[in-house]
């Protein structure tokens, strides 16, 4: 990962709708000198036709984002497998394999 | 600028490979995308001029808001290309200054104005439709963050269509014998330079066309405009505007419009010296320049610092 360094770039997060489980999402980027006004062209380039609940706009250069060198820390699948659904149904699997329980004798 | 040549691929493959800014694109990748980027940036800033002079114009409150909408919705998308741009290392200031010193050449279409109020309904319905399919083919492309842009762009693209038709619709229902006449002939003048729009006829190597190649440029343009002709000539067939067979007519046989050859010679003409309004584009972009660089600089200074 690394640092923005743009300082004069904003990107541009935003919802849309009532429906209020929506996630906010990004939608672009403006430029601008000053923070304020950023939010204020993305207003009015970002938001022109649908019902907008939520703007925020971030400067560039206080964000970090990932690089192309992040990938395989970011792929939990290649790395966690224990963490995705097929771990519990592979365990399922051998269940059914290892054959019935065996009660505490009483 | 030169583009390098990308490796030939088969037609799945040239579309399915997607790019992100920050991967590591191919060799010339980078340069095509600013290039159209940067050129939509170019068109969107500039195609709205001729409708920005007719807000003061326009004949009744309603119209002029819708107006006004349509001239701020294009700005914007000047301003989401500019950004996909500059992402890519092309600066907007740099657009507009290649543009206003006459480095850059503008598509024929973005050489006029309009005579009449008119011919602006006929003018933006055969400009928007011709937009809408080119936009609709282009957001399939490999550079993704132009695809976005796009998709963004269209949603509004069709805003201003349907004004269009409305526009045409009120002309063609209220006015005048003359003012219908002046709706007629806007569609008889437009088609050809729309038509033009397109490119010329395909070549029988498009396909090594590196902007093709890269899955930056989608469809040929024969392709793209038989699409078009088929999109728009049924929409002003109902709004009354009388299609001459000899401009566009659609041949059953060979299932494909035939149409008027456009007059490539002087469409390059126009291209290459400036069209009838060119140099007052060149002259309003400049003065902008100027009147707002004090502005951005005090601006910029201030971000940087
Ligand atoms: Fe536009």
């Amino acid at each position: 990962m690394r640092r923005g360094t743009e300082t004069d770039v904003y990107d541009v997060f935003a919802k849309f709708g009532d429906d209020a489980t929506e996630p906010i999402r990004w939608v672009g980027s403006v430029r601008s000198g000053d923070p304020e006004l950023a939010w204020h062209a993305a207003k009015e380039i970002y938001t022109r036709r649908e019902y907008c609940t939520v703007l925020w706009v971030a400067q560039r250069s206080g964000m970090v984002v990932s690089g192309p060198e992040d990938e395989a820390i970011l792929r939990t699948p290649d790395r966690l497998t224990y963490r995705l659904p097929t771990g519990p149904g592979r365990r399922r699997r051998a269940r059914i394999k290892a054959g019935p329980v065996q009660p505490v004798p009483r | 600028m030169t583009l390098t040549t990308p490796p030939l691929t088969d037609e799945d493959e040239r579309l399915a490979r997607k790019y992100e800014l920050w991967e590591e694109l191919p060799e010339g990748y980078r340069e095509a995308a600013a290039r159209i980027a940067s050129f939509q940036a170019l068109a969107e800033l500039v195609g709205v001029l001729p409708f920005a002079e007719w807000v003061d114009r326009a004949p009744d409150y309603e119209r002029k808001q819708m107006l006004v909408a349509k001239v701020q919705d294009e700005v914007g998308h000047g301003h989401v290309t500019a950004r996909v741009a500059e992402d890519l290392g092309v600066g907007r200031e740099q657009i507009l200054v290649d543009f206003a010193e006459g480095r850059t050449k503008l598509l024929n279409i973005f050489h006029y104005g309009f005579e009449s109020w008119e011919e602006l309904g006929p003018a933006a319905l055969l400009m928007n439709s011709s937009a809408i399919v080119q936009f609709q083919a282009l957001d399939q492309g490999t550079y993704l963050p132009y695809a976005r842009a796009l998709r963004k762009i269209e949603k509004e693209e069709s805003f201003h269509y349907h004004h269009a038709i409305d526009l045409t619709h009120q002309t063609m229902v209220r006015g005048s014998v003359a003012q219908r006449q002046r709706a007629q002939e806007a569609f008889e003048l437009w088609l050809p330079r729309l038509l033009a729009y397109f490119g010329p006829p395909d070549s029988d190597t498009y396909q090594q066309n590196p902007m093709y190649r890269f899955g930056l440029k989608v469809k040929s343009n024969d392709t793209l405009r038989q699409e078009w002709l088929t999109k728009i000539v049924p929409v002003f067939q109902e709004l009354g505007i009388f299609v001459d067979p000899a401009l566009a007519r659609f041949d059953e046989d060979r299932q494909a419009w035939d149409y008027a050859s456009p007059d490539w010679v002087e469409t390059k003409r126009i291209i290459k010296e400036g069209g009838p309004r060119y140099g007052d584009w060149r002259s309003k972009i400049q003065l902008s320049l100027e009147r707002n660089g004090a502005y951005r600089d005090a601006a910029l200074a201030r971000a940087a610092a």
